[in-house]
């Protein structure tokens, strides 16, 4: 508890997640947003090498607490929970002997086949295994956690099953393992109005009054396609000389060789778009909106791989608070088909998004068509309401059922190691039953074989 | 044509529940594209002449005879625990991951003691693990489950770094749903109507598919037959299934069935309003059951059981164009929802579930009505289309 009678909440950010896996446009965004809702209700101390990339406006951070410190045992019992994301576990080993109860951020699953997270020559069997022990330990370590959306749930529930957090003593606490792993979507920041929006002499030379300007706020990341756009663009201006498209880049990413945004801008040049239709822009995150609010149409599209289907992809959420329709792929497209706001393609379709282009440029006036759907999801996905699973948990924050209180080092007492060797031969099945549910699990179990057993001996 | 061994875990026969039918249906829409065996714990009164039917022992004498003429192997449940043999086979191991039995599990065996609960969960997961270490290529029956396996896989080290390059592990593990025979059902003699004692020609029958399981919540249909009945003295709710018709599982649902028993007496509904089948029916007479009855209807529990479901006894209410009443929570309930197959009632609310089925018995041409749209989609949904994935891997240069 912190001294002002609230709750208190040490977050500890992962310098390496925010700053350099992320170097696109949404770096560290979603912490920010989750802490300064927290901070509305609680008392929060941020550790982190390196200091932070935001602040929290209202001033109730406290100052003190939020100096960068290496979090030992002892500070964290000094607070109500612990709130951890990206790597932090692997940089933080101390962090497992923490009291407190902690909750842990799993928005993305790819955080570990990151190669900007891997300097240097890899050796594959090294990185593997570095991988497994950094997921791993965030599993074992954490008594609730978060993610980003339905199939990434179903995925880290699968990873759970694994380390054994899903157990008998998590599923009699919820039947629905939500007290276990929650979702919590990636918000809307706000609504913006026409005064967010940059002037058309801030866009490149080449969009015109009139124009219909398709935007992409494009992350430099292997899964994304907007070569299929690029193509589906080439086909529709031989007839349509108004139609644009807009990427915007982060300037943080080194994209103009190599990665998706250089084949894109290849296969722009090899079309002839570049600078006509296709205009491939460094943009800082703080001008991102402003871009946005001047655009008629977003775009998100992604291949069909497993890196899409639980990647988060929050362009779309950024589209929707500019109140601009949307074009993407189906992975993260629910806000779409929810209100609905636009058009959902299935991957390296080119006729589909070509499809759907000539449908947006019939519609010159969709985006105001869809104003008031535009502002009810922006009112719904506010972080406010994505955030409430971590807000409730934060107001009472506790141990997962299978981590009880007291100990320092308790793993689940239900771990099961993914390379354990066979052992069917009895005694190795007696020896594990008593280790997993001691002297009386191992009766049971004997109970329930010879229960099984009788009929077939008495045949 | 390639040969294929299927090794059913539980029993496939004239009564069967969800895992035989999908052994039986499986082999037999494949035996269009490969030679299959099926190999089945006790011998069938089956017959297919497409289908090499062997029944296998304790020691898996059989299953080890058929390996030597097979190409592919498919498995399921516990058959790899209870032949480890079959881990070292040379040719490639399908493993069908249709039911996601860990969660069965917890709530089967809830009111265990804690201790012993433990240790059948960690005997699952160990079941599980094998299956996901040593499989070639893995099947399940939804998108939702598939995310979940693919969990599971990468925590057992079964993916390796993803970059974007690799075109959505299709590979390693793809769906393949529970299916629709391609024939039109057809009626061949009366047994609910005019015939169950207490049902007459001119009631109205909403019908219980399948057994009560464990994760199920035939409670909250009994609770809800007291409105339906007082606004529809002539509906009737009948349960098609009772015990499971493996024996060695024959015990496992009773429970949860003598209590639906007992409310229903409770409430004044048995023999009036609600009605149990004494016996399991027939796989190849259920169809006379579900073309009689008015509305078929799934209930189930809120829990993570749900999420990943696949229920059989829907597929075959869509087959005989039942219109449907469901809870809400699993695939199927937004299925029906999508396609407009009937009403979906939220978890556990015995009011919107009679408001539910109120609102359809209030239909004057309930089935009619519906049918068009059941046409419309039973094409989509056969075996046929529902096995492309291992016709795939089969014919493919592994």
């Amino acid at each position: 508890m912190h001294r002002d009678g609230r709750g208190s909440i040490l977050v500890i950010t992962d310098p390496g997640h925010n700053r350099q896996h992320h170097r696109g446009l949404f770096a560290g965004q979603r912490l920010a947003h989750l802490s300064k809702v927290l901070s509305r209700s609680f008392a929060l101390a941020f550790a982190t090498p390196e200091g932070l990339e935001f602040s929290i406006d209202d001033g109730v951070r406290d100052s003190e607490a939020a100096r960068s410190v290496a979090p030992d045992a002892g500070f964290g019992g000094a607070v109500d929970a612990v709130f951890v994301d990206g790597r932090v576990l692997r940089q933080v080993p101390s962090l497992i002997a923490v009291t407190a109860p902690i909750v842990v951020d799993l928005y993305d699953p790819l955080i570990a086949d990151d190669p900007s997270q891997w300097p240097g020559p890899i050796d594959p069997a090294a990185r593997a295994a570095e991988r497994e022990t950094m997921i791993r330990e965030q599993l074992l370590v954490g008594d609730f956690f978060l993610c980003a959306n339905e199939a990434q749930r179903d995925y880290w529930l699968g990873m759970l099953t694994v380390y054994g957090r899903v157990n008998p003593l998590v599923y009699a606490d919820d039947k629905t393992l939500g007290n276990l792993l929650a979702v919590v979507p990636w918000g809307i920041e706000r609504w913006l109005s026409e005064a967010d929006s940059c002037s058309l002499a801030d866009l490149p030379l080449g969009i015109r009054e009139g124009d219909m300007v398709v935007a992409w706020a494009l992350d430099d990341l292997p899964w994304l396609d907007p070569v299929t756009l690029v193509h589906a663009v080439a086909d529709l201006v031989q007839s349509t000389v108004a139609l644009k498209i807009l990427f915007l880049v982060s300037p943080r990413s080194d994209w103009t060789r190599t990665g998706i945004v250089a084949a894109a801008k290849n296969a722009s040049d090899l079309r002839q778009l570049t600078d006509r239709h296709a205009f491939f822009i460094n943009c800082a995150t703080g001008d991102l909106n402003r871009y946005l609010r001047q655009a008629d149409l977003g775009i998100s599209l992604q291949k069909d791989c497993f890196a899409a289907r639980f990647a988060v992809r929050p362009e779309i959420e950024a589209y929707v608070g500019a109140g601009l329709p949307v074009l993407a792929t189906p992975n993260n497209a629910q806000v779409i088909s929810r209100f609905p706001l636009g058009w959902v393609v299935s991957e390296s379709t080119v006729e589909q998004v070509v499809r759907s282009l000539r449908e947006f440029l019939a519609a010159p006036d969709l985006r105001k068509a869809l104003d008031d759907k535009a502002q009810k999801a922006a009112s719904e996905l506010s972080w406010e309401v994505t955030s409430l699973p971590l807000v409730r948990w934060c107001e009472l924050p506790r141990r997962a059922p299978d981590r009880p209180a007291g100990s320092k080092h308790d793993l689940p007492r239900v771990t099961i190691d993914p390379t354990l060797p066979s052992f069917w031969a009895m005694p190795g099945r007696a020896l594990y039953y008593l280790k997993v549910g001691g002297v009386a699990g191992l009766a049971a179990e004997m109970r329930s074989y010879l229960r099984g057993k009788l009929p077939e001996l008495r045949r | 044509m390639a040969r294929v061994l299927i090794v059913s875990s539980h029993m496939v026969d004239v009564r069967m529940a969800g895992s035989g039918i999908r052994c039986w249906e499986i082999a037999c829409a494949l035996s269009r594209h490969a030679d299959v065996t099926l190999a089945t714990p006790r011998a069938t009164m089956l017959a297919d002449p497409q289908i090499q039917l062997v029944a296998y022992d304790g020691r898996g004498t059989v299953i080890r005879e058929c390996l030597a003429s097979a190409d592919v192997v498919l498995v399921q449940g516990y058959v790899l625990q209870t032949f480890p043999f079959l881990k070292n086979v040379s040719q490639p191991l399908v493993v069908d991951l249709y039911d996601p039995f860990l969660f069965e599990n917890f709530e089967a065996h809830r009111f265990r003691r804690a201790a012993h609960r433990q240790v059948i969960h960690a005997r699952d997961l160990v079941v599980v693990l094998e299956q996901l270490r040593r499989g070639d290529f893995f099947v399940c029956s939804n998108e939702r489950q598939r995310d979940y396996w693919l969990g599971m896989l990468a925590a057992a080290g079964r993916i390796g770094h993803c970059d974007g390059r690799e075109v959505g592990l299709r590979d390693l593990v793809d769906v393949v749903p529970f299916g629709l025979p391609e024939i039109s059902p057809s009626h061949t003699r009366q047994v609910l109507k005019g015939v169950v004692p207490g049902i007459g020609e001119g009631d109205r029958v909403i019908v219980w598919g399948g057994g009560i399981w464990a994760w199920l919540d035939p409670l909250v249909l009994v609770r809800a037959m007291t409105t339906v009945a007082a606004a529809y003295p002539e509906a009737r709710l009948f349960f098609m299934g009772k015990e499971h018709p493996d024996p060695s599982l024959a015990s496992s649902n009773l429970s949860l069935y003598s209590q639906a028993v007992d409310l229903a007496r409770k409430l004044g509904l048995l023999g009036r309003s609600v009605f149990f089948n004494d016996r399991w029916v027939e796989y190849d007479e259920r169809q006379n059951y579900l073309l009689e009855a008015d509305i078929g209807v799934s209930c189930h529990q809120r829990s993570i059981e749900t999420r990943y479901a696949q229920r059989t006894r829907l597929l075959d209410y869509v087959w005989c164009e039942l219109p449907i009443v469901t809870s809400s929570g699993d695939t199927w309930s937004e299925f029906v929802e999508a396609h407009g197959l009937g009403k979906v009632a939220p978890v556990g609310d015995a009011d919107a579930l009679a408001a539910a089925l109120n609102s359809m018995l209030d239909e004057p041409d309930l089935k009619a009505a519906h049918r068009p749209r059941f046409r419309a989609i039973r094409s989509l949904l056969t075996w046929e289309r529902a096995i492309y994935p291992l016709v795939r891997f089969i014919a493919s240069d592994r």
